[in-house]
């Protein structure tokens, strides 16, 4: 299973898929999870960090998580909500997935 | 000393004199306004010895009121724009009436009651029709709630607090930025936004994820095998479809 979302998870909120609908339901909630975040973490810059973030579209991994580790001090609590909210509205429509 | 003296009676009695001529002159010659207009006389308040100047000064402006007063009780009968409008606005609405009324009256009773009573009946069917669909909404939610066992209820609950804790948290962090002056401009945020390629928002997004990856992945909510491949367009499987843009 390549998706983001765990099996045990989906299973533990009465959501039983099989492999291949969990694999689109975890990958259609890291897309969601993408944007959203994305989102956050640009609303926590200012103009210079936003330039200087633009120059890591061709960067290595390393250093960007570097940077935003650096710039983004909230970042941990931005992410850790993010996840909490998509995984309590998946919870809170378990019945119609 | 004595020619001051002099110089002073002499002042005195010429003064005196212009007073006693002004006021021959005064009796001579009366206001032209009639004394009915006149509802004190300048005589009972300047005294019968006042100066001739501030006596005929007075009559002057008194004449003049009299003569304001009588311009505007001509004009009393004349409306304004204001009035003309109000009653041009009155009329119209009173037009508007009394068209309907010619309407009412024209038809017949039975097509206007019928009309009403359709609107009535229509109004009142879309309404039972809504409350019906709201209240099956809700009765089969709450079928659903009551038919899950109450130990998963209990797991669900708990997520959606934890999603109100974290929307809580994230106004608030929004609230802070919005009293934070070096914030960015949200014109330049939206621009940002709109240019971001797909390739840096999941990259970014995997490596902001891989800072609390750990927990999640302890607390058994997230894959072990996450992974971002930046090389697909789109991604379909199962009911799920979503095109990567």
């Amino acid at each position: 299973m390549d998706g983001l979302l765990s099996k045990s998870f989906l299973a533990s909120i009465g959501i039983n898929l099989d492999d291949d609908k969990c694999t689109a339901l975890s990958q259609h909630y890291e897309d969601t999870l993408n944007e959203r975040v994305i989102e956050q973490i640009v609303e926590e810059l200012d103009e210079n960090q936003l330039n200087e973030l633009a120059h890591y579209r061709n960067g290595n991994a390393e250093n960007l998580q570097q940077w935003l580790v650096t710039n983004v001090p909230q970042l941990d609590e931005i992410i850790e909500d993010e996840i909490a909210i998509l995984l309590g509205e998946i919870a809170e429509n378990s019945e119609e997935i | 000393m004595n020619r001051l003296k002099q110089s002073i009676n002499t002042y005195r009695q010429e003064r005196h004199q212009r007073k006693q001529d002004a006021l021959i002159d005064y009796a001579h010659n009366p206001s032209p306004r009639p004394l009915d207009d006149l509802k004190t006389d300048d005589k009972e308040i300047l005294g019968e010895h006042s100066d001739a100047f501030f006596r005929d000064r007075y009559r002057r402006k008194t004449d003049s009121i009299v003569e304001k007063i009588g311009k505007a009780e001509d004009k009393k009968d004349i409306p304004t724009v204001r009035e003309n409008f109000m009653s041009y606005r009155n009329n119209r609405a009173q037009v508007k009436i009394d068209r309907i009324n010619a309407k009412i009256d024209s038809s017949s009773n039975s097509f206007l009651s019928r009309q009403i009573n359709r609107q009535r009946r229509q109004t009142v069917n879309v309404l039972a029709t809504k409350n019906k669909i709201r209240s099956h909404t809700i009765g089969k939610i709450e079928a659903k709630r009551k038919a899950r066992p109450e130990e998963l209820q209990k797991k669900i609950d708990n997520y959606v607090k934890e999603k109100v804790d974290a929307m809580y948290r994230k106004a608030l962090r929004r609230e802070m930025r919005r009293h934070d002056v070096g914030r960015l401009n949200p014109m330049k945020r939206a621009e940002f936004l709109a240019k971001v390629t797909p390739e840096l928002r999941k990259q970014l997004t995997r490596q902001a994820i891989l800072n609390v990856r750990k927990n999640n992945i302890k607390k058994g909510r997230l894959g072990m095998d996450y992974r971002v491949d930046n090389t697909l367009d789109t991604r379909k499987v199962g009911d799920y479809g979503r095109t990567i843009e």
